[in-house]
C-alpha cells in the first residue's frame, strides 16, 4: 500500500516550502507528487521540477469538493503508469491541497474509491501554520482551526520572521487546538522529514489522565491575533477531548458507538485519533477518523509503551466532554465482561 | 447482487473487521457468533427507540418498528438513518434520555433481541 500524506495549511504558510525541502532530500526520491492547481500553484508547478514527471496537475478548482473525482482520476492514472513502467515505482505519495482545503474529501476518495483503496492508504496529514499570521488566521478562519485540528502532524513556519515569545505564544494555542501531533519548526522540520510523512500516524501514544478531559481553546488574543468582531464564534467552541479506558473494549459495542456518534455529530467531529486494546486482540489496534470518515482500522506490531489502556481523542466542535465520556462507558457497560472469554 | 442467491454486495466498513489482527483468521464459527452478538447488541440499542433487527441470513439485516414496518440494511453501522426514519426518532447516543435508561440497565449475559 502507497502512503498518501497531505501537506495542508493556511494560503502563503509555507506548504509549497516544506515540500520542496521534502523532495531534495535524498530519501524522498521515490516520492510521487500531486498537486491541485490554484493561483500560485502554477509556479509551485514549474518549482517541482525534481519530480515534474510523477506529477499529476489537477486542473480546476479546489480538492475539498469539486476535484474529488479529479483526484481519484489523477491517482488512478499514477497508478497506472507506475505499474506500466512509465514513473518510478514510487512508495510514497505527498498530495498538497489547497490553501482552503479540507482533508476530509481526500480520506472519502482514497477509501470508497474501489480501484484506489486497494493501492493507497492515508498516511499523514501534516499542517503548516504561519508564525506571522497563523495567529490572526487561527482567529479569523475557522477553516485554519480546523486544519490544525485535523493534523498529524504540525510544523511552525517562517519562525525566524518573528520573536521567540510569540512563537511560543502560537504554540500554545495550537497545543490546545490539537494536543497531540507533534509540532516542529522550520528549519529543523527538514532534519525531521522522515517523522513528518510517515504512515505511522501515532509514534506516541495519546496523553490524558486517568478521567476524560476536554480542553476548550481560548482564542489567542495580543497584537495581530487580534480579530475582534470578525472573531469566528464557531473557532471557540473547538476542543480536545481525551479518553482513557482502562479495560479491554469491545469492539461491536465501540464500532456501535462510534457510527452512531459520527452519524449523530460527524460534522462536529474534526478528528478521531486512538490507540485501543480490544478484546481478543493481541495487538493494539489504532483507528482515526475525520468528521463522518473512519480509515480501515491497523494494528501496531506492539504498545508504544508499558501503558497498554486504550487511548481515545476526539477533536470536537461545540459537544461536552462529560457527555461523550458518559456515552463511551455506557455504550461498553452494554456488553457483559465475561464476553470477552468468547 | 449475488446471482445464485440475490444477496447484497457491499463494500468492506470499517467495523466489519480488524485487517492485520487475526481476529478475522477465527473461521466462519466465530464469524457467526460476532454477528449474532452484534445484532444482540444493536437491539439493546435500537429497543430504546422502539426497533428491533434481526440477521437475514448472514447478508443484511432487517429493522422492524412496532407496527412491523421493515426496511434492508447491509449493514449496522449503516442502520441509524434507517432507524431513525422507521423510529420517528432521533439516534443521538450524547442524548441525556437515552443514555439514562442504558444506564438503568443492568449488564446482561446474554442481549434479548
Amino acid at each position: 500500500m502507497i502512503s498518501v500524506h497531505l501537506i495542508t495549511g493556511f494560503l502563503g504558510s509555507g506548504k509549497t516550502t516544506l515540500l520542496q525541502r521534502a523532495l531534495a532530500s535524498p530519501a524522498f526520491a521515490n516520492t510521487a507528487v500531486v498537486i491541485n492547481e490554484f493561483g500560485e500553484v502554477a509556479l509551485d508547478h514549474l518549482l517541482l521540477q525534481r519530480v515534474d514527471s510523477d506529477t499529476v496537475v489537477l486542473s480546476t478548482g479546489c480538492v475539498c469538493c469539486t476535484l474529488r473525482t479529479d483526484l481519484g482520476a489523477a491517482l488512478r492514472e499514477l497508478v497506472d503508469k507506475r505499474e506500466r513502467g512509465r514513473v518510478p515505482p514510487f512508495d510514497r505519495l505527498v498530495l498538497e491541497t489547497t490553501g482552503l482545503a479540507d482533508p476530509a474529501p481526500i480520506l472519502f476518495t482514497l477509501t470508497a474509491d474501489p480501484v484506489l483503496r486497494h493501492h493507497f492508504r492515508l498516511g499523514s496529514v501534516v499542517t503548516t501554520i504561519d508564525a506571522v499570521n497563523g495567529g490572526q488566521h487561527l482567529v479569523r478562519h475557522l477553516e485554519s482551526v480546523k486544519q490544525v485540528a485535523v493534523a498529524d502532524r504540525m510544523v511552525v513556519t517562517k519562525t525566524d520572521l518573528v520573536d521567540r515569545a510569540r512563537v511560543d505564544g502560537l504554540r500554545a494555542v495550537v497545543r490546545r487546538y490539537n494536543p497531540t501531533a507533534p509540532l516542529f519548526e522550520t528549519p529543523d522540520a527538514s532534519l525531521v522529514l522522515d517523522r513528518l510523512f510517515t504512515a505511522e500516524i501515532l509514534d506516541s501514544p495519546p496523553r490524558g489522565g486517568d478521567s476524560p478531559s476536554g480542553r476548550r481553546a481560548p482564542l489567542p488574543s495580543s497584537g495581530a491575533g487580534d480579530g475582534g468582531d470578525a472573531t469566528d464564534r464557531h473557532t471557540r467552541e473547538i476542543t480536545a477531548v481525551s479518553l482513557i479506558v482502562d479495560v479491554p473494549l469491545d469492539w461491536t459495542a465501540f464500532g456501535m458507538w462510534l457510527t452512531m456518534l459520527l452519524h449523530a455529530h460527524g460534522d462536529d467531529v474534526l478528528r478521531v485519533k486512538g490507540i485501543l486494546q480490544i478484546r481478543g486482540v493481541p495487538t493494539p489496534v489504532v483507528i482515526h477518523g475525520i468528521h463522518h470518515l473512519v480509515h480501515p482500522p491497523t494494528s501496531l506490531p506492539r504498545w508504544p509503551t508499558a501503558d497498554h489502556r486504550s487511548r481515545l481523542v476526539l477533536i470536537v466542535r461545540s459537544l461536552p466532554a462529560p457527555i461523550i465520556e458518559r456515552s463511551l462507558r455506557a455504550f461498553l457497560r452494554l456488553v457483559p465482561p465475561e464476553r470477552s472469554a468468547a | 447482487m449475488c446471482s445464485l442467491c440475490g444477496g447484497l454486495e457491499q463494500e468492506p466498513h470499517w467495523t466489519d473487521r480488524l485487517d492485520g489482527t487475526g481476529a478475522e483468521a477465527d473461521g466462519p464459527a466465530a464469524w457467526r457468533q460476532s454477528r449474532q452478538a452484534q445484532v444482540a447488541l444493536a437491539n439493546r440499542i435500537l429497543s430504546q427507540h422502539g426497533l428491533a433487527v434481526r440477521d437475514w441470513d448472514a447478508h443484511a439485516f432487517v429493522l422492524s418498528n412496532r407496527t412491523g414496518q421493515s426496511e434492508v440494511v447491509l449493514r449496522l453501522a449503516a442502520v441509524w438513518s434507517t432507524a431513525e426514519r422507521l423510529g420517528r426518532c432521533r439516534c443521538d447516543p450524547l442524548d441525556p434520555a437515552l443514555l439514562a435508561r442504558l444506564e438503568r440497565e443492568d449488564g446482561v449475559d446474554e442481549a434479548v433481541p
